[in-house]
């Protein structure tokens, strides 16, 4: 990418922030909502316009053709950010007057957050290499523009799409997969600024809540500080490509708006029930796991506002906000969680259901996962690690297992404290509960740093001294292994991201399967109809129509069927037959559970090589960076 | 030993001295232990890292 695209694509993106803010202004402007400080005006705003967007852009899913649908969609919000311009450059204005006039220390740690941000921000420029991305969170987008809004069965992946994909489709649909991946970063983005928010209500002695105290805070900075160098933040914020780190920053907005109600009482208007109800079915809408920390949410609310009324209308708030994607799911399926709710109540029949499928699912989101009462304790500390599958992805950091005993003391003694710790540990343990994933614990990340280290701060004010000291040193320490540990992971984006390494050679050495996908693309550039079956996991670079074979992540492809006695290869010929496949991929080896058929094939003279080659691919956890050569062979079917 | 340490985490919670206290000894000690235990659990993974990274450079 030239250095004028970049600043280009900078100017666009910077663009589009100001927008999603106006337009979240405007829908606050409309219910009659101003939040009292404009930092928290300027990030509920931008919460809002993003949520406006997917909830837009899942209506215009729905027009006949989608392309055009989503556009409209983007339009429209523009129009609405446009109309709400002025509101966010006024909280903008007062955010950097705010900033400017920070002194000594807090000053120091707002330049260091701005710089870990842009350094972040420099790394999402980098092309997507991220797994689950180039699987399904940018493929299954791919695949609706391309072939329609339809029940993605061969890509089983495509189900868990939610609210937070909508923003991948729109970028895409603008033709700008970087665009998606900033839009991402903005989510970080976002979350810091909700920890240094929530953080700054609980370090501050709530007893001695000073105003010029408060300014003169460096915990809640070092909150923001730590969220954003935890090694699992940093490659959600920068690489990943996975919508799930919106969450992070919806969960802190909507428990500071908890916290507001609360402390507003009975007195409380019905509009900020609305809004955090608007934000927590937005948390729902994200993802699958975002229910149980919706309701979670919802818990919340009913310990701060303490009224059945004003609880229904938050919950039908969310309702509406966050329902889309299920609703969607239970029309295509019958199971608005599929393939959750299928595994548990369908009776198996080969013809109707691929068990090999459902079962991988199951094993590879954590659900089938079992634990012991010792294990789950550890989830609320973000201190559980699969020693099975250990990986950089459960790095959640030491920070508030360190602080925690300090803090859950000073957090018993205030309903706000409370409330946060409700929304904390209950959410941790029903995500470790019904995944057993540490990782999926990251929205929480800035919840339960924030009060960890705010209320660690305010129960040794005055008090503790050693301690205090010692905390602290602990604070720097951590961030600064984790700048180091930042630099070390990003570095390699960053070049690419500033010119300095070609996209190919960088997407070569980094992104999975990436070599696979240009062997396709080079040798089938030139064919017009077909598809070409592949077993590989990441689809996002593949350029020419593909059927994804994989038995573990596509319906169709049900080993039950395609392996039953007696019918040889009609089955496959049908298969080939129904979705226009002419190619198959075999690279190097083909799935295990079709192996044998497959190989049948080749024998009977139904599959013959027509092209082959080597490639080098990964070889274990990606991050390790072992790589080996392996041949692959393109087979003609005949 | 349980007992004992849950005796004095109540203890120090509530004392208002700003004297360094066996309390405050106690949750000092927390902090850093806390710490080398959850870092101890990844050793394999952040050796691996580590080594990987310094014969990059």
């Amino acid at each position: 990418m030239t250095g004028l695209g970049t600043l280009g694509l900078l100017l666009a993106f910077a663009a589009s922030v100001l927008l999603f803010a106006g337009a979240g202004e405007l829908f606050f402007n409309a219910l009659r909502w101003k939040p009292a400080h404009a930092a928290d005006r300027l990030l509920f705003s931008i919460a809002a316009g993003v949520t406006l967007l997917e909830l837009a852009v899942t209506a215009g899913q729905l027009a006949p053709t989608l392309p055009t649908g989503v556009r409209i969609a983007c339009i429209a919000v523009a129009i609405a950010g446009l109309a709400g311009l002025r509101f966010a450059f006024a909280d903008l204005r007062e955010c950097l007057r705010v900033c400017s006039a920070l002194s000594g220390a807090p000053r120091i740690l707002a330049a260091a957050l701005l710089l870990v941000l842009a350094l972040e921000m420099l790394a999402s420029l980098a092309p997507l290499t991220g797994s689950d991305a180039l699987h399904y969170h940018f493929a299954a987008q791919q695949i609706f523009l391309a072939d329609g809004f339809h029940a993605p069965w061969p890509l089983l992946h495509g189900f868990f799409c939610g609210l937070g994909h909508q923003l991948i489709l729109a970028a895409l649909t603008l033709r700008s997969g970087r665009l998606a991946q900033l839009w991402l970063f903005l989510g970080g983005a976002v979350a810091a600024f909700a920890t240094l928010r929530v953080a700054q209500l609980f370090s501050a002695n709530l007893k001695a809540n000073a105003g010029a105290a408060a300014k003169a805070d460096v915990w809640p900075w070092f909150a923001a500080i730590a969220f954003t160098l935890t090694p699992v933040s940093v490659w959600q914020i920068s690489t990943a490509g996975a919508p799930d780190i919106w969450l992070c920053a919806l969960l802190p907005l909507t428990l500071r708006l908890l916290l507001e109600i609360f402390r507003a009482g009975r007195e409380v208007a019905l509009v900020p029930v609305l809004v955090a109800g608007f934000l927590a079915g937005a948390v729902a809408g994200t993802k699958y796991t975002g229910i149980f920390l919706a309701a979670v949410l919802l818990a919340g609310f009913a310990l701060a506002a303490r009224s059945a009324g004003r609880t229904a209308l938050f919950f039908a708030a969310a309702v509406v906000t966050g329902i889309w994607p299920y609703l969607r799911n239970w029309l295509w399926t019958g199971d608005p969680l599929f393939p959750f709710l299928l595994a548990r109540s369908h009776a198996p029949h080969p013809a109707t259901f691929n068990a090999t499928a459902v079962s991988a699912i199951l094993a590879d989101t954590g659900a089938t996962h079992g634990m012991s009462l010792w294990e789950l304790a550890k989830f609320p500390l973000m201190a559980a690690v699969d020693y099975q599958h250990l990986g950089a992805w459960q790095l959640l950091g030491p920070l508030v297992l360190a602080f925690a005993p300090v803090a859950l003391p000073q957090l018993r003694k205030t309903g706000e404290g409370r409330i946060a710790l409700l929304v904390w540990i209950l959410g941790a343990l029903a995500i470790g509960a019904s995944s057993g994933m540490a990782r999926f614990l990251l929205p929480l990340l800035p919840v339960a740093l924030a009060a960890s280290i705010g209320a660690a701060a305010g129960a040794t004010r005055g008090r503790w001294r050693v301690l205090r000291a010692l905390l602290l040193v602990s604070l720097a320490g951590f961030c600064a292994a984790g700048f180091a540990a930042m630099a070390a992971y990003s570095h390699r984006a960053w070049s690419v991201a500033l010119g300095r390494t070609s996209p190919d050679a960088y997407l070569s050495a980094n992104a999975p399967d990436y070599q696979r996908s240009q062997f396709v693309n080079r040798e089938l550039a030139s064919q017009r109809d077909g598809r070409v079956l592949i077993f590989f996991r990441h689809l996002y670079y593949l350029r020419v129509p593909y059927f994804n074979g994989d038995p573990q992540d596509s319906w169709p492809m049900n080993p039950q069927l395609l392996n039953a006695a007696g019918q040889g290869s009609e089955a496959w010929r049908e298969l080939f037959r129904n979705h226009g496949i002419r190619w198959v991929l075999k690279s190097p080896k083909y799935p295990r559970e079709l192996a044998a058929a497959l190989e049948n094939l080749e024998q009977q003279g139904v599959l013959a090589p027509c092209a082959s080659g080597e490639v080098a691919e990964f070889s274990g956890n990606r991050i390790e960076g072992q790589r080996v050569r392996e041949p692959i062979t393109l087979l003609c079917v005949r | 030993m349980a007992r004992s340490a849950s005796l004095l985490y109540w203890r120090a919670m509530n004392q208002e001295r700003r004297k360094f206290s066996a309390g405050e000894a106690f949750l000092c000690a927390w902090v850093v232990v806390a710490q080398l235990w959850y870092f101890w659990q990844f050793r394999s993974l952040l050796a691996a890292l580590t080594s990987r990274f310094l014969h990059r450079s």
